[in-house]
């Protein structure tokens, strides 16, 4: 059974190439473009992970991931964000809310693989 | 992949004129307010998206500018001075620069001469004016060169919250595993007892030594996310200096023992020289050393944390030691030296530099590629970009054009942009219209309810997005009007401003002129010449900067020109049929995909199945009732369930390339092994099959390969012996004929041997020694695919294939397939392996039999004639045969072959319907023809076993179940009366009576 992650940004390539290099690399990946619609598509599937830009419409990465973190399912799941900034401040932010790790933008698709290697069994 | 790679271009253009539209926005921001801290953020944000995309995409002009700009920009932000007038100057020729770049990368093109000259200008100008080079985006440590093995002792307590944060630290272990011998102790001493125990809080604590050739930072990055609440001490062992000491001294290491440079600047410098560094398959590619498929084989090959590039593609064959190392060199040369970037960076005057090499050269040390002290290499030449196919493909319907009256000015616009996305105008109007009534209805929402927020991000989010394609299609002016719009409603949105009043109806007269100004587009087509800029939209964006510059809203002043415009606009826009909204979109409706379980999708196929028989069955009942009736309904019914059947079909096909792209490694091995060379080439992967099949292909494709490598071609000396190429060629290609999927492998070896195969199938007594001289080429060949030719030692004897080759056969057949041989001794083999599209249902022929329902695929059927007595003759030896027009053809008594009583033994009373599998025809009697029918396809060898003659059974309209002819299975059938002895009849079923000898075919 491959794991599912839940892939969240609202730039469609970005989306598209975190996509295949997850599904090259054997999980199973749901797309969301905004926070809202993950939460939305986090109700009806199950997901063992997660990643997530920052900024975005509707509701942005953080405070996915502050909600995403009351849902027994993900309390303790691992969740990637995805970040332009590489500031402490950033990370410190990202921690508050509940992520697992940070990656800083751009990265290509072998870094993106190294990093989830990091955070997923 | 490649027409993965093209798309994300096309996104990422389309994302970079976003990016550049914000650049330029933040660059005017800073200024206006020079002490807007933010502005310049934007700015760098911008750049840096574009960057990240640009390199990603391999569009490496466009990402070495931005990033020399992203350099200038983040010395900016560090330093916290503007610069001055100057500076910006410089900033705002660098985004014109980086905006043509954009534009010559997306038409493929390199930049022309004189961009290339301003390139150059503009990036010395930015290059002098940062002191200090760093880059935002890589501050993660990126593993500096590797050092000699040396052994680390490790402690690390992963911090109490961890398991909160989603953290599993075992998986530290597991990548340090990979780095080299690791030892790692768990230290219990932290742990609770068991009722003290809080299950989501990390007690665990571990001792490991590890003996690597990893940097220290490299190790410590696997701890990366660990960093702020952990304990982690990482230090070297004891005995690990002698082992440094064994190693030649690198220039950065000089550099640092001597104390010229610190060993965080090194590191730095070593990350910015790693960052710049153009990846080894871009080179291959720019270098023509490997193709586009290749690369990504490597890539995909390479097992993505151990192996490296340049060795997985000599492994695969694709680059000989020597073209690597070529291209290693090309890579170092092309990457900034040591020298330079510390230069850059000033970690060190250059005068130091140079003496402290000299000095570092006469004391022997060995400089490594990537140290060599060069003159800063120059830019890559404009024809380094990756090469891509022109994007001809892009033939989106263009949008119906309005007439705008000759009078009405027209925006002033980048017309040669314009013209380049001509096509996709159509998509532009319709994407724009969609988004302007959006903002109309975000304005009405806002007007009657001003507190509201969601309304005006709504509203900022359609300006900023009409910004942006307008902006990719050249349409300066409307961009602009749409960007001084979005920047006030960003003061509305940060609360500095209240929408309401004039500042409303200024955003209000926008949407009218933006309006005219997009119906007034689709002429600019045919204008030769750029048209002049529009007043009333010109008037609007002064007014809109000023109120974004922070004076207060007027009414706006152009009210009465642009109530006139409105009165002419709406007529325009009434022009504009709604169909435009409707336009697909091609820009943004990129396929997305949804996956699907396979259960799931086989569960609906069967069930469309199912639907196509009840379907069936109610036409029938119908039928009967309203007898000569055509019932609308019913016909209706009939399409629609027709239709959904072919989509259900078309659900499951993909495309075989996953399977060939098996095949290369396979070839690479086998040749490898046995040392021949080989040159494989596969054709026609895009060819699609259901998908069942296509993985069901894997392994006997396998096997056929590895045969084709193993025994058709020959050593090289053999080959060159005669007078062959040395290099042998297998080519595998996939492709649709006439409703049926093939596929082909040819090789240019050794051929099959006829005698020697006749010679070893006597001595199995498969076949008479007397038939040895008729027996025609292909039964010869398709001997290699019985069971008793599979053993190695003895087929290897007669030069044939045979390895497995039953299993090939077995294997195809399970799938309906069929697999024959066309082969020359000694110039090469043909394997053709025939495969149906789908095996789920079968368009149909159907025919009685008495009382009984046969059905004919629809594909193998060619005509039904009633022919006139003499037309059908007894040949001695060969059976009866129908003579149609010029051709002479088997006749098959169907009754005969299954044993039912049939209505009419005399064919020119009866009918007989001619098929055709693999070349050759038979002429079937049978009593009737009832109609056409789609059947779904149910085994009988999953249910019952493997019948001769039959492909299937399915369950008719009426509920009878009926037999699905395997029209190749007949005419071996009918071969076998031909060659075979006339097989004693034996008692095991009916349907041995089909092998009839000649003489009861005669006296029927």
């Amino acid at each position: 059974m491959s794991k599912t992650a839940l892939v969240v940004d609202d730039s469609r390539s970005l989306r598209c190439m975190v996509r295949e290099t997850l599904e090259w690399a054997g999980y199973s990946v749901l797309p969301c473009a905004n926070g809202q619609e993950a939460l939305e598509t986090v109700g009806g599937h199950a997901v063992d992970f997660v990643i997530t830009d920052v900024n975005m419409p509707v509701m942005d990465g953080l405070s996915l991931v502050q909600r995403l973190r009351t849902m027994p399912d993900l309390e303790f799941a691992p969740i990637l964000i995805l970040t332009t900034e590489a500031s402490d401040s950033m990370k410190n932010r990202g921690r508050q809310a509940g992520a697992t790790g940070w990656m800083v933008k751009p990265f290509s698709p072998e870094q993106l693989l190294q990093v989830i290697a990091r955070i997923v069994a | 992949m490649n027409a993965n790679a093209e798309r994300y271009r096309k996104m990422f253009f389309e994302e970079a004129s976003e990016h550049l539209a914000d650049v330029e926005a933040g660059l005017l921001g800073m200024e206006r307010s020079p002490n807007d801290a933010s502005m310049l953020d934007q700015v760098f944000r911008g750049v840096h998206s574009i960057k990240g995309g640009a390199a990603t995409f391999g569009l490496t002009q466009v990402a070495e500018f931005s990033h020399a700009l992203e350099n200038r920009l983040d010395h900016l932000r560090s330093t916290q001075c503007d610069g001055g007038a100057q500076s910006l100057e410089t900033l705002l020729e660098s985004l014109d620069c980086l905006k043509a770049l954009v534009d010559a990368a997306q038409t493929d093109q390199g930049p022309s001469v004189e961009l290339s000259e301003r390139l150059a200008a503009t990036q010395c100008a930015l290059d002098s004016a940062s002191a200090s080079v760093r880059c935002g985006g890589c501050d993660r440590a990126r593993s500096p060169a590797s050092t000699a093995l040396r052994t680390w002792h490790i402690t690390f307590a992963p911090g109490a919250d961890a398991f909160r944060n989603g953290l599993d630290p075992t998986l530290v272990w597991r990548e340090l595993d990979a780095a080299g011998e690791l030892e790692v102790r768990l230290d219990p001493t932290g742990l609770p007892t068991l009722d003290r125990m809080d299950p989501q809080t990390c007690y665990l604590r571990w001792e490991a030594t590890l003996k690597t050739d990893w940097s220290e930072n490299r190790l410590r990055e696997a701890f990366f996310f660990y960093a702020d609440d952990a304990e982690l001490v990482i230090a070297p062992a004891d005995e690990s200096q002698s082992a440094i000491a064994d190693t030649p001294v690198s220039f950065a290491q000089w550099l640092v023992q001597r104390g010229v440079v610190s060993p965080e600047t090194m590191l730095d410098a070593l990350d910015l020289q790693h960052e710049q560094r153009v990846p080894l398959g871009q080179l291959a590619l720019r270098m023509g050393a490997m193709s586009v498929s290749q690369v990504f084989d490597t890539v995909s090959w390479g097992s993505r944390r151990t192996e490296r590039f340049g060795e997985t593609a000599v492994t695969l064959g694709y680059l000989t030691r020597a073209s690597l190392a070529e291209l290693l060199d090309e890579q170092a040369r092309q990457t900034p030296s040591l020298g330079s970037i510390l230069l850059q960076i000033d970690a060190a005057p250059a005068k130091v530099l140079r003496s402290e090499l000299d000095e570092f050269r006469r004391a022997g040390g060995a400089v490594a590629d990537h140290d060599q002290w060069a003159a800063e290499p120059t830019l890559p030449s404009p024809d380094g970009e990756l090469a891509s196919e022109n994007d001809a493909n892009q033939s989106a319907p263009v949008g119906p054009v309005p007439d705008a009256s000759d009078d009405s000015p027209i925006p002033a616009v980048n017309l040669e942009k314009v013209k380049q996305n001509g096509e996709l105008l159509g998509d532009f109007l319709g994407d724009f219209y969609e988004h302007l009534e959006g903002a109309e209805k975000q304005i009405l929402l806002i007007e009657s309810n001003a507190t509201a927020e969601e309304p005006l991000h709504a509203l900022y989010r359609a300006f900023h997005t009409m910004k942006g394609v307008a902006s990719f299609f050249g349409l300066t002016q409307i961009t602009e009007l749409a960007h001084a719009a979005e920047d006030v409603l960003n003061l509305a949105r940060d609360g500095k401003l209240h929408l309401s009043g004039p500042a409303l109806e200024l955003v209000l007269a926008s949407l009218d002129v933006l309006r005219r100004l997009a119906a007034g587009t689709p002429d600019l087509l045919t204008c030769d010449e750029s048209p002049p800029a529009d007043a009333d939209a010109a008037a609007l964006i002064i007014q809109l900067r000023g109120v974004a510059a922070g004076e207060s809203p007027q009414a706006p002043v152009a009210a009465t020109t642009t109530c006139a415009a409105e009165s002419t606009a709406s007529t325009d826009v009434a022009k504009v049929p709604p169909s435009n909204s409707a336009a697909p979109r091609a820009g943004h409706d990129l396929k997305e995909t949804v996956r699907v379980d396979r259960s799931r999708l086989d569960q609906l196929v069967d069930m469309i199945g199912e639907l196509v028989i009840g379907e069936a069955m109610v036409r029938q009942e119908i039928g009967e009732r309203h007898p000569g009736e055509e019932v609308e309904s019913v016909a209706q019914l009939g399409r629609t369930v027709r239709e959904l059947q072919e989509m259900s079909l078309s659900l499951r096909m993909v495309p075989i390339a996953a399977t060939f792209q098996k095949m290369h490694r396979i070839v690479r091995d086998v040749s490898r092994k046995l040392g021949k060379q080989v040159h494989f080439e596969v054709r026609g992967e895009e060819t699609e099959l259901d998908k069942t099949m296509v993985d069901q292909l894997g392994d006997p494709l396998m096997h056929m390969v590895r045969n084709a490598v193993d025994h058709g071609i020959e050593l090289s000396d053999a080959r060159a012996a005669t007078g062959k190429p040395v290099e042998g060629r297998v080519v595998l290609q996939a492709y649709l004929r006439s409703g049926n999927f093939y596929i082909e492998l040819s090789d240019d070896g050794r051929g099959l041997n006829r005698q020697a195969i006749l010679s070893k199938a006597v001595e199995r007594g498969v076949v008479c020694p007397s038939d040895c001289e008729t027996i025609a080429d292909a039964d010869v060949w398709m001997l290699i695919f019985a069971p008793g030719f599979s053993t190695a030692a003895e087929v290897t004897d007669v030069s044939g294939r045979g390895v497995g080759m039953d299993v090939v056969k077995r294997a195809i057949e399970s799938l309906n397939g069929s697999i024959e041989i066309e082969s020359e001794y000694g110039r090469g083999s043909t394997f053709r392996v025939r495969l149906p599209l789908t095996m789920a249902i079968v368009d149909g022929l159907s025919v009685s039999l008495a009382d009984e329902t046969f059905i004919l695929p629809l594909v193998s059927v060619v005509e039904s004639v009633q022919p006139r007595p003499h037309e059908v003759q007894t040949i001695v030896g060969r059976g009866e045969i129908v003579q149609v027009r010029d051709e002479t053809i088997p006749l098959v008594r169907l009754h005969r072959v299954f044993n039912r009583p049939a209505r009419e033994l005399d064919p020119a009373r009866a009918l007989v319907v001619i098929v055709e599998s693999d070349g050759r025809r038979l002429a079937l009697l049978v009593d009737e023809l009832l109609g056409q029918v789609q059947a779904v396809m149910k085994s009988l060898e999953t249910n019952y076993q493997k019948v001769p003659g039959v492909a299937g059974a399915t369950i008719l309209g009426n509920g009878e179940v009926a037999f699905i002819l395997d029209v190749q299975g007949l005419a071996k059938l009918h071969a076998k009366t031909q060659y075979g002895k006339p097989p004693a009849r034996d008692a095991s079923g009916e349907l041995s009576t089909a092998k009839v000898s000649d003489s009861v075919c005669q006296t029927a």
